[in-house]
């Protein structure tokens, strides 16, 4: 039922990225909130989870970019790996977990888009790349991850199954 | 008996009096008794009635209140329905201040065989700069094709489906066009810049002439855009003496973070297909 449900919201939030949320830009930048839902399933649902939706997520991200078709999938996958691996260790219960996630991940998923980029044969100004786009997304995707997280912590409330009392 | 004689008496007087004003009124000429009457009624008359109105508001209002319910929720519905044919009228009357320009841009260009395409979304990555519109091979989109709105180049068609397209953007990172200064007819290239909305004009001769302001157009060298397409503005130029050629910022003449409607130069063959990222390219027009 979870992974049912995150996969459908991970295929509507992609399309919602391009079509209304890349319209909306803070300091010329839109925040990558399917990145934040993919990171945010990892570390509430686990690895698993996380790299199915991520996968989903990163598929319908390809069909609508204009980059090469698999970067987005590769790096959300990656990015997914990642925050699954930090929802499973001794910090799980710190409450910064996901700030620093979704930092740590945007910072990941730009340089591996930027170097798949560059494998390919394009000019890639990394110091104009870093400075303009990757560490401020950062800092954006940092101050949304709240929004994010606590939406999908809330939606893990409604669909996990109660223990039963007796 | 007293009593009833006074009682007679009064009531013939009154009689009398009722019948002498009655011929008085009949007279048509001035009436004394109502005038004088009037004189003191009249200012009595006026604090009461403005005392009491607020009073007899309440009144009717309580009295109406079940009606004006019904009719307040009447007029909500009527002025919501209003609203809505304001919205649709101004957003009619944009699209068609948008008709009118393109036509007015296809009549300015009679040669070119222009598409009309909406904007149907953006690329999701703030590292490139792409839209998706709503026509595709279906419609005979072809890539490399060149894409305009009406202040000027907007990009070239780098894919193609069957019922949309995506275009690259000449602030996309990748892309690259032959470029002359208007004024100067000075020559460069124009490419996109990671993060910035401005464009960068580059290897222009140190001996040719750039100043902010001069408008930008394609040259057409290298045969993948036409001629005299407006790309932009410039902003600064930089000049270094030991560097071989001067480079310049340029404005885009279009505004592509809002474009709602492109046009697709459908009969324009261009000589080299834009690269797509994944192959790799030199640098060269079109598509690095």
């Amino acid at each position: 039922m979870s992974t049912s449900v995150g996969l459908g919201l991970a295929f509507l939030l992609a399309i919602a990225q391009s079509a209304v949320i890349s319209q909306v830009t803070f300091f010329g930048l839109s925040p990558n909130l399917v990145l934040l839902f993919v990171l945010a399933w990892a570390l509430l649902w686990g690895l698993r989870e996380g790299l199915v939706v991520g996968l989903m997520a990163g598929f319908v991200l390809d069909v609508l970019s204009g980059a090469p078709f698999g970067l987005a999938t590769a790096a959300l996958v990656f990015a997914s790996w990642l925050a699954g691996l930090g929802g499973l260790n001794v910090f799980r219960a710190a409450w910064v977990l996901p700030y620093l996630v979704a930092g740590l991940a945007t910072l990941v998923y730009n340089v591996l888009f930027l170097l798949f980029l560059q494998l390919g044969g394009q000019e890639v100004r990394w110091g104009a790349a870093l400075g303009r786009v990757v560490l401020p997304e950062a800092l954006l995707n940092m101050f949304f991850m709240s929004l994010v997280y606590s939406f999908v912590r809330w939606l893990q409330r409604r669909l996990q199954p109660r223990p039963v009392e007796w | 008996m007293n009593e009833t004689r006074q009682w007679a008496v009064a009531v013939v007087l009154v009689l009398a009096l009722i019948l002498s004003w009655l011929l008085l009124d009949q007279l048509q000429g001035p009436n004394p008794i109502r005038d004088v009457a009037s004189y003191v009624i009249s200012p009595v008359q006026f604090v009461m009635q403005r005392l009491t109105r607020p009073l007899a508001q309440v009144v009717s209002t309580v009295r109406e209140l079940a009606n004006l319910r019904a009719e307040n929720e009447a007029l909500r519905r009527e002025n919501a329905a209003l609203r809505n044919k304001l919205i649709l009228l101004h957003e009619a009357q944009i699209e068609n201040e948008m008709l009118r320009r393109q036509l007015h841009f296809k009549s300015a260009l009679p040669n070119m065989e222009l598409l009309a395409a909406e904007v149907i979304g953006h690329d999701p990555s703030n590292l490139l700069q792409y839209l998706i519109i709503d026509r595709g091979s279906r419609d005979g989109l072809r890539r490399g094709m060149p894409v305009l709105a009406d202040e000027g180049l907007v990009g070239r068609i780098s894919e193609v489906s069957a019922s949309s397209a995506k275009v690259m953007l000449i602030t996309n990172p990748s892309s690259s066009v032959t470029a002359l200064i208007q004024r100067s007819r000075a020559t460069g290239i124009v490419q996109g810049q990671v993060g910035a909305k401005e464009l960068i004009m580059r290897y222009i001769p140190q001996g040719d002439v750039v100043e902010p302001g001069d408008i930008v157009l394609t040259s057409g060298l290298g045969g993948n855009f036409p001629k005299r397409l407006v790309i932009g503005q410039v902003v600064s130029v930089e000049r270094k003496d030991v560097a071989m050629f001067q480079e310049a910022q340029v404005a885009p003449a279009v505004n592509l973070r809002d474009l709602e409607v492109v046009m697709v130069l459908l009969n324009f063959v261009p000589v080299q297909e834009p690269q797509s990222p994944a192959r790799g390219a030199l640098p060269a027009e079109g598509g690095r």
